[in-house]
C-alpha cells in the first residue's frame, strides 16, 4: 500500500477515500466516490504519471481504478477492476496503467478508451509490484512467492526469464535509475538485489538488515511472527526508493520493519562491476508510511500526524547526508476520519504459515512398518 | 526389498493446488542438489522428462529402461502417493541393480514452483496423464492446463520439446486441445507424427489410472503438442 506519490512540482497523499494534492503553493482535495456503504474502503495505491499529466488511484473494497487530469484534478476515466489490486503504475509512455492484483494477474488499461482492461499474464500468487521497462519490451512483476517474472511485451505469453534468489516475498521492483539494463528489488528477507533482467542473472546483493544496529528488533519481530505460526529469520524491508545520483550511481533508501532509521546507500556500477556504500542512517520520530525520491530529495510521509517531510541531499567531502528542507502539513483544512492500520498487520499476511502434513504421515508409516516387523 | 503395497498409500484424487502447502523448494534451480534423487548418477546430467501429476509412477517405470540415458522426474502433490512412488523406485533399484537409477519422484506443486527447479528450456518432454478434470466450472482455475500455466510450461521446455496429454474425460480433452492450440508457443502434432513415436502407445496402459479406465471400458483421448519458437515480430 502506497499513500504518497510525487513528481517534480506536485505531490499527492491519500487517506481513506480522500486525496490532498499539493502543487507547492496550494492544497486541493479530491474525494473518491463512495460506491459501497462501508467504512473499510480506502485508496490503496496512488501514482502520478512521469509527465505530471495524470493521477491514478485504486481502492480496496470498491475496486475502483480512477484516472484524473492534472493539474485540474478532474476525473478523466474510471474503471471497476475484476479483483482487488495491490499496485498500479503508468507505462513509460503514460498512455496505459498497469495493475497488479491480489489473485496474481497483471492487467493493462488503455485509459484513452472506455472499455479497456486486458489481462496480460498471471502468477498463482499475490502480486506486489509491476513495471514496464523504458524500451517497453518487458513487463516485470513480483509476488508473495519470492518470484520476479520478466515477460515479453506485447507478447506476454512468452516468459523471458525469472529473477530468482529472494527467500521471502518481493515487495518492490524498480529499474536501476542510472542504468536501465538492470532492475533492483527489495524483499521480506531483508535483502536488496540487483538483476540483469534480460538474462535473469543476479548481479549484486545488499543485506540491508545487517545494518540494523539494534538486535532486539529482530528477536521481537521473530517472536511475534512465531505466535502467528511463521518462522522469520530477518527483519523485512518495508519501503524502498531509488533515484539517479550521477551517471555511475544511484541513491537508495530503505526502511526496515520497526527500525526508526532510514538507511541510505549509494550503488555504483562501473564496467558492470557493482559496489555499494552505506552513506547515512536518518533517524525518524515515527516509522514513515511511505518514502520516495524526487530527484535527489527524499520525501517521507508520516500518516499519523499527516506530515510530509522533504529532505535534501548534501554532498560534502565525498559523503552524502540529508538535511530537512521543509515540512508540509497535509489534510490541514479537511477532516478525514480514517484509522491508520499498523504496518505489522499489512506485512504479516505476506508470510506463509507452515503446516507440515508430511511429518505426521511419516510417523504413522513408521509405526505401521514396526508393527509388521514385530 | 519388496515393492510397496498400494493399499497403504491410497489417497483421495483431488488436492487444492492454490493453497499454501508446506513444500521445500530451492530459491533458484542452481541451488537444488539432484544427487539425493539420483544417487547413482554423476556428472552434469539434468532432468529432461517431467511427468506432472505422476500418480503411482507407472509411466516413469515404463519409460526408465526405454530411455536409460535421460533423467526423468515425476511430480506428485499428494503426500502418500508421492511416498508410494518413492518406495516403489527404491525397491526396484534394489531388485534390479543398475536399473531405475534415472527416475525419481518429488512432492511439489507444479502450478507454483516449476521455475524453482528447472532452467529455461531444460525439458525435452512433459507428460500430463489423466489430470484431475476438476469438473465444476468454479474449479476450472485449478486445472493443470490453462492459458497462463502454458506460458510457464513453454518457459521450461526446450524449443521442439514435446508435451503429451491423455484423459478419459472428453470435455477435459477438448479444453486441453483448445488451450494448447490457442497458445502461440505450441502446435499440435499430426496423426502421422504420432505413429513414429514409441511413447504414444505407452500413454494408454502404463499408468494405473489408464488401466482403471480400461477396466471400466472408458474412452481415452490423446493429444500431443510441440513447443515452437515465438513468431512474434515487432
Amino acid at each position: 500500500m502506497t499513500c504518497l506519490s510525487a513528481s517534480q512540482n506536485n505531490l499527492a497523499v491519500a487517506r481513506g477515500l480522500h486525496v490532498d494534492y499539493y502543487n507547492f503553493t496550494k492544497h486541493s482535495y479530491l474525494d473518491v466516490p463512495e460506491k459501497l456503504n462501508t467504512h473499510d474502503d480506502h485508496i490503496c495505491d496512488i501514482t502520478i504519471s512521469s509527465d505530471s499529466s495524470y493521477l491514478a488511484l485504486i481502492t480496496t473494497v470498491s475496486k475502483q481504478l480512477i484516472i484524473y487530469n492534472l493539474p485540474q484534478l478532474t476525473e478523466y476515466k474510471s474503471f471497476i477492476l475484476p479483483r482487488s489490486a495491490s499496485k498500479i503504475r503508468f507505462s513509460p509512455n503514460n498512455i496505459n496503467v498497469l495493475v497488479a492484483d491480489k489473485s496474481g494477474d497483471v492487467l493493462i488499461y488503455d485509459f484513452s478508451k472506455e472499455n479497456s482492461g486486458t489481462k496480460l499474464l498471471g502468477h498463482l500468487s499475490l502480486l506486489l509490484d509491476v513495471l514496464q521497462t523504458h524500451d517497453m519490451k518487458y513487463i516485470i512483476s513480483c509476488d508473495r512467492d519470492e518470484k520476479i517474472r520478466v515477460s515479453c511485451y506485447p507478447n506476454t505469453y512468452n516468459i523471458q526469464t525469472y529473477c530468482l534468489g529472494h527467500k521471502e516475498f518481493v515487495n518492490h521492483i524498480e529499474i536501476l535509475p542510472h542504468n536501465d539494463k538492470y532492475i533492483t528489488s527489495s524483499s521480506g528477507d531483508g535483502n536488496v538485489k540487483f538483476w540483469d533482467y534480460v538474462n535473469g542473472k543476479l548481479c549484486y546483493n545488499i543485506n540491508a538488515c545487517l545494518d540494523v544496529d539494534n538486535n532486539e528488533l529482530c528477536e521481537l519481530f521473530s517472536k511475534r511472527m512465531d505466535e502467528e505460526g511463521v518462522e522469520v529469520l530477518n527483519l523485512p524491508i518495508v519501503h524502498y526508493a531509488v533515484t539517479k545520483f550521477n551517471k555511475d550511481s544511484s541513491l537508495i533508501a530503505v526502511t526496515i520493519h520497526s527500525f526508526n532509521k532510514i538507511l541510505i546507500y549509494t550503488l555504483q556500477t562501473i564496467d558492470n562491476q557493482f559496489k555499494h556504500q552505506k552513506e547515512e542512517m536518518i533517524p525518524v520520530q515515527k516509522f514513515p508510511a511511505a518514502i520516495m525520491f524526487i530527484k535527489c530529495s527524499l520525501i517521507l510521509y508520516d500518516d499519523i500526524d499527516c506530515i510530509v517531510s522533504i529532505l535534501s541531499v548534501v554532498n560534502s567531502n565525498e559523503r552524502i547526508t540529508f538535511q530537512m528542507d521543509k515540512q508540509i502539513k497535509m489534510f490541514e483544512d479537511k477532516i478525514v476520519n480514517f484509522n491508520v492500520k499498523l504496518s505489522l498487520d499489512a506485512i504479516k499476511i505476506l508470510y506463509k504459515r507452515k503446516f507440515d502434513n508430511v511429518q505426521e504421515y511419516q510417523e504413522r508409516k513408521k509405526q505401521r512398518i514396526e508393527k509388521v516387523v514385530q | 526389498m519388496a515393492l510397496p503395497q498400494k493399499k497403504y498409500y491410497r489417497q483421495r484424487a483431488h488436492s487444492n493446488p492454490i493453497a499454501d502447502h508446506c513444500f521445500d523448494y530451492p530459491a533458484h534451480p542452481d541451488e537444488y542438489n539432484w544427487s539425493n534423487l539420483y544417487p547413482a548418477l554423476h556428472g552434469n546430467s539434468e532432468v529432461e522428462f517431467l511427468d506432472v501429476g505422476c500418480g503411482y509412477g507407472g509411466l516413469l517405470v515404463t519409460l526408465s529402461p526405454m530411455y536409460p540415458k535421460q533423467l526423468m522426474l515425476g511430480l506428485e502433490i499428494r503426500v502418500k502417493v508421492s511416498d508410494y512412488v518413492n518406495d516403489r523406485i527404491q525397491a526396484l533399484r534394489v531388485q534390479h541393480p543398475e536399473m531405475y537409477q534415472n527416475i525419481a519422484v518429488l512432492r511439489t506443486n507444479a502450478m507454483k514452483y516449476l521455475p524453482n527447479f528447472f532452467h529455461k528450456g531444460q525439458l525435452q518432454k512433459m507428460f500430463f496423464l489423466y489430470p484431475d478434470p476438476h469438473f465444476k466450472k468454479a474449479k476450472h482455475k485449478w486445472r493443470i492446463i490453462n492459458k497462463w500455466l502454458l506460458s510457464e510450461y513453454a518457459y521450461i521446455l526446450a524449443e521442439q520439446g514435446i508435451v503429451y496429454t491423455i484423459t478419459d474425460v472428453k470435455d477435459l480433452h477438448e479444453w486441453m486441445v483448445v488451450h494448447f492450440e490457442e497458445h502461440p508457443l505450441f502446435e499440435r502434432l499430426s496423426k502421422g507424427e504420432l505413429e513414429s513415436d514409441p511413447i504414444i502407445e505407452k500413454l494408454y496402459e502404463s499408468t494405473e489410472e489408464g488401466q482403471k479406465v480400461t477396466r471400466n471400458n472408458g474412452d481415452k483421448y490423446v493429444a500431443v503438442f510441440r513447443r515452437i519458437s515465438d513468431k512474434w515480430k515487432d
